[in-house]
Order: structure tokens, then sequence, then C-alpha cells
């Protein structure tokens, strides 16, 4: 844990240092890069705020997919929902430990709640209509079942794809950064001259700044997903 | 299109009176300052500022359409739930009136208000007429074909065959929802394919722009 700590801060810390050199090289104002900094900080600490976001998210469709199955099979040799819960107790997330006998809807209604899943909250109805009502369970759960499992096959799909997208992206911003390397290199007497001005500084350093801005937005997209009904 | 107009806001839940009046207080506020600059000004003013307001007029009514289909949308999507649990209360031996008001307890926020206008509506009137209405409330045919179903089921009793065979058109209504909204949320990420051209463009235009007006100050000189 400590080294993948450690590997993210040396990851960023290039990074960093990469975007710090890029806007100075582009730009020729250390100011400008300082400021430049203070974004890419700004944008890190939103991001990661979105990656714990998303990462939970993932955590809660595995959890209750976990949960899902493990309760269809302990269903079949009883009909007690807290009977199955305890048999599968140990074989389940955390997040569903100590239900006592006597509020264990109520409880799975809030661990339900707090994934914010559509499908496991329709599962967690239909036990709870199962105990109140009655009917055949293996019927009853088809339908909540096959939502849990295509939620996590459709989120892990989703974010397989757009992790594949996002990767094309970034190779055209770096594409992008190296055509500001190329002309600064190719024409040195006119940058200089143009970098002279600080209004075409200003001018370039917006253009990068908007670059930025717009494949935070991109990394965003990809961190977050929703796809609703499930 | 007036009576189509209350319709959406009613729908939508808005104020008619409310959002009506803004809007047209709006676009006359537009029309006037158009006019206005006209005399200030030239007859383009009053050109660009009328169709600013017819375009002020469109766009809202466009977004008013485009909030409706979400909602229409979401419906459909909770429909699946809803339907799910009326079945199975249904199956467990509830007529259909007590089996659509014990559903309210687990049918998502966004349908619950129409579920309980049906009850309201059953209770008065024991003809189609109330599902008719409540079919209005979303645009998918095999979600209409699954409401006239519930009727019929009110009419003859439960028809536990005709129920399970729902159960694969239900499956089948999920998964077109899911696969829109998967291929929707990867065309949201596929717009930023255009940014870093874009951007590479611009980078190309202002440097160039900047030679040219030194070669420009050369030749002056």
């Amino acid at each position: 844990m400590k080294i993948k700590k450690f590997k993210n801060l040396l990851y960023f810390i290039i990074f960093l240092f990469v975007a710090t050199f890029t806007v100075w090289y582009a730009t020729n104002s250390l100011l400008l890069s300082l400021a430049f900094d203070i974004l890419i900080l700004i944008g890190m600490i939103r991001i990661k705020k979105l990656n714990t976001k998303k990462n939970k998210l993932i955590h809660n469709i595995d959890a209750a997919y976990n949960f899902v199955n493990l309760m269809n099979i302990q269903m079949l040799s009883t009909t007690s929902v807290y009977e199955a819960y305890k048999s599968i107790e140990n074989y389940i997330d955390a997040d569903f430990a100590n239900i006592d006998s006597d509020d264990i809807h109520e409880q799975l209604n809030e661990v339900a709640n707090n994934y914010n899943l559509n499908s496991f909250k329709m599962y967690v109805h239909t036990l709870q209509i199962y105990e109140n009502e009655g009917g055949n369970f293996k019927k009853m759960q088809e339908i909540p079942t096959s939502l849990c499992q295509k939620c996590k096959i459709y989120y892990h799909k989703l974010e397989k794809n757009k992790f594949s997208k996002l990767i094309e992206i970034s190779t055209l911003f770096i594409l992008w950064i190296l055509i500001i390397y190329i002309l600064r290199i190719s024409i040195p007497d006119y940058y200089e001259k143009m970098m002279e001005n600080v209004l075409t500084q200003i001018g370039m350093f917006a253009i990068i700044a908007t670059g930025g801005f717009l494949y935070y937005q991109a990394v965003k997209e990809y961190l977050i997903n929703e796809i609703r009904g499930l | 299109m007036f009576d189509k107009y209350k319709e959406m806001c009613k729908k939508l839940k808005i104020n008619f009176k409310k959002d009506f009046s803004l809007t047209l207080s709006i676009f006359l506020i537009m029309i006037i300052a158009s006019i206005t600059l006209f005399f200030f000004y030239s007859y383009i003013t009053l050109c660009l500022g009328i169709m600013c307001s017819f375009l002020y007029l469109f766009t809202h009514f466009e977004n008013l359409k485009a909030s409706l289909k979400q909602l229409t949308n979401a419906k459909e999507i909770a429909f699946n739930g809803f339907y799910r649990y009326v079945v199975t209360l249904l199956t467990n031996g509830n007529v259909l009136y007590s089996a659509l008001q014990m559903s309210t307890e687990y049918v998502d926020n966004v349908l619950v208000d129409d579920v309980n206008e049906l009850i309201a509506d059953i209770e008065n009137d024991t003809s189609i007429e109330p599902f008719f209405k409540f079919m209005s409330n979303f645009n998918d045919e095999s979600i209409k074909q699954m409401i006239l179903l519930l009727y019929k089921t009110q009419e003859v009793g439960i028809i536990n065959d005709v129920l399970d065979s729902i159960n694969e058109s239900m499956i089948n209504l999920q998964d077109n929802s899911i696969s829109n909204y998967i291929s929707k949320e990867e065309k949201n990420i596929e717009r930023f394919y255009m940014v870093p051209i874009l951007l590479s463009a611009l980078v190309m235009v202002f440097i160039s722009l900047y030679i040219f007006s030194l070669i420009g100050e050369g030749i002056y000189v």
C-alpha cells in the first residue's frame, strides 16, 4: 500500500515537473508556469475525490453482486431471509456485518440506500416482499438478480471502454504538446520575439490552460459513470 | 400547440402561468430592446434582436421538450421495477388494487405520483380510462402493452402464463435501455477527440498571425 502511494506521488511529481517545464518553455514565464501548477493541484484534488467515488461505486457493485449470488443459493434451502444471511455472513462484504434478525430488512435497506444501486434496492425489496407476502422466490428474484449481474458486467465494460478512449485522447493531447515543442524548436527566433510581448505570453498560456481544463474534463468524464436504471 | 405546452408543464410539474408569463415577458423585453436599438443604430440590430428573441423562445421550448424526454426515460426505467413488484404481489394472490397500493412502498420516486394517481382513478372509475391515462406517461409500446395486461388482470383475474411471459420482454426492455445509456456515456467522452486537433490548429493560427504581422511590419518599414 505504501509502495503504491509512493509510486503515485512519484508519478504526480514527474507530471507536475513536465507540465511546469512545458508551460515555461511555451510562454517563457516562470510566473505563468507556477500559476499553471496551482491549477493542476486544484484539478488533481478534484480528480482524487472523483476517483475515490468511482472506486467506491465499483466496490459497491461487486459487494452487491456477491451478496445477491450467495443469498440466492442459500434461499434455495431455507425460507428465512435471516437464516440465509447468517450462513453467508462470513463470505460477504463488511458492509453487511452485524445485522440483527429483528430489523434485517431495515438494515439491508440502509445498505441498499448507501450503495444507491437500483438493482440492489430492487433485490432487497424483493426479499422484503417475499418475507411479508410469500411466493415463489426463484421467480421473484429473476429480474433483480439479472439486473445485479448486468450492473457488474455493464459497469466493468463501460469502464474498460472509457479507459481505452481516454488513452487515445491522452495520446492526442501529448501530440498537441509536441506540436508546441516542435514550433518552439523550429522557429526559435520568431518564437522568442513573440514571447517578449506579455499579451502573446498570456494568449499562449490561455490556450494551454484551456487544453489542460478540457483534458481535466475528459478525465472527469472517464471517472463519472452512471448508468441510470441499474 | 398551447395545449401541448400546458400538458408539458403539467407533466414536468412546472407552474404553467408562472412559466408562460416569465417567458413572454423576457421575449417582449428582447423585442422592445431591439426596436429601441433600431432607432439609435441600424436595422441590423432590429433583425438581430428579433432573431435572438425567437431563438430564446425556441431554446426554451426545446429545453422543456428535452426535460420531458428525460423524465419519460426515467419513468420507463422505473417502470421495470414497479411492474416486477406488482406481478409478484399479484401472483401472491393480491387483487390489482391492493397490489398497486402495496407497490407504492417500493416504487421509484419518479413514478410514485403517477401510481398514486392511477390508484385514485381506479377507485372512481373501473373502466380502461385510468390505464390509458397512466399509459400517457410512457412512449415505449411494450410498456403500454404491459399496462393493458394489468387492466386485463383486473377484469379477468390473474393470468399466470401471460405474466410469466412478460419476464422476457421486461429483460429485453432493460437491455435496450442499458445499452442506450452505455452508448450515450461513451459518446460523452468521444467529444474530446476533437479538442487536441482544434487546439493544435489554434496554436498554429496564433503563431502564424504573429509572424504575418511581423512580416507586414517589415514591408511597411
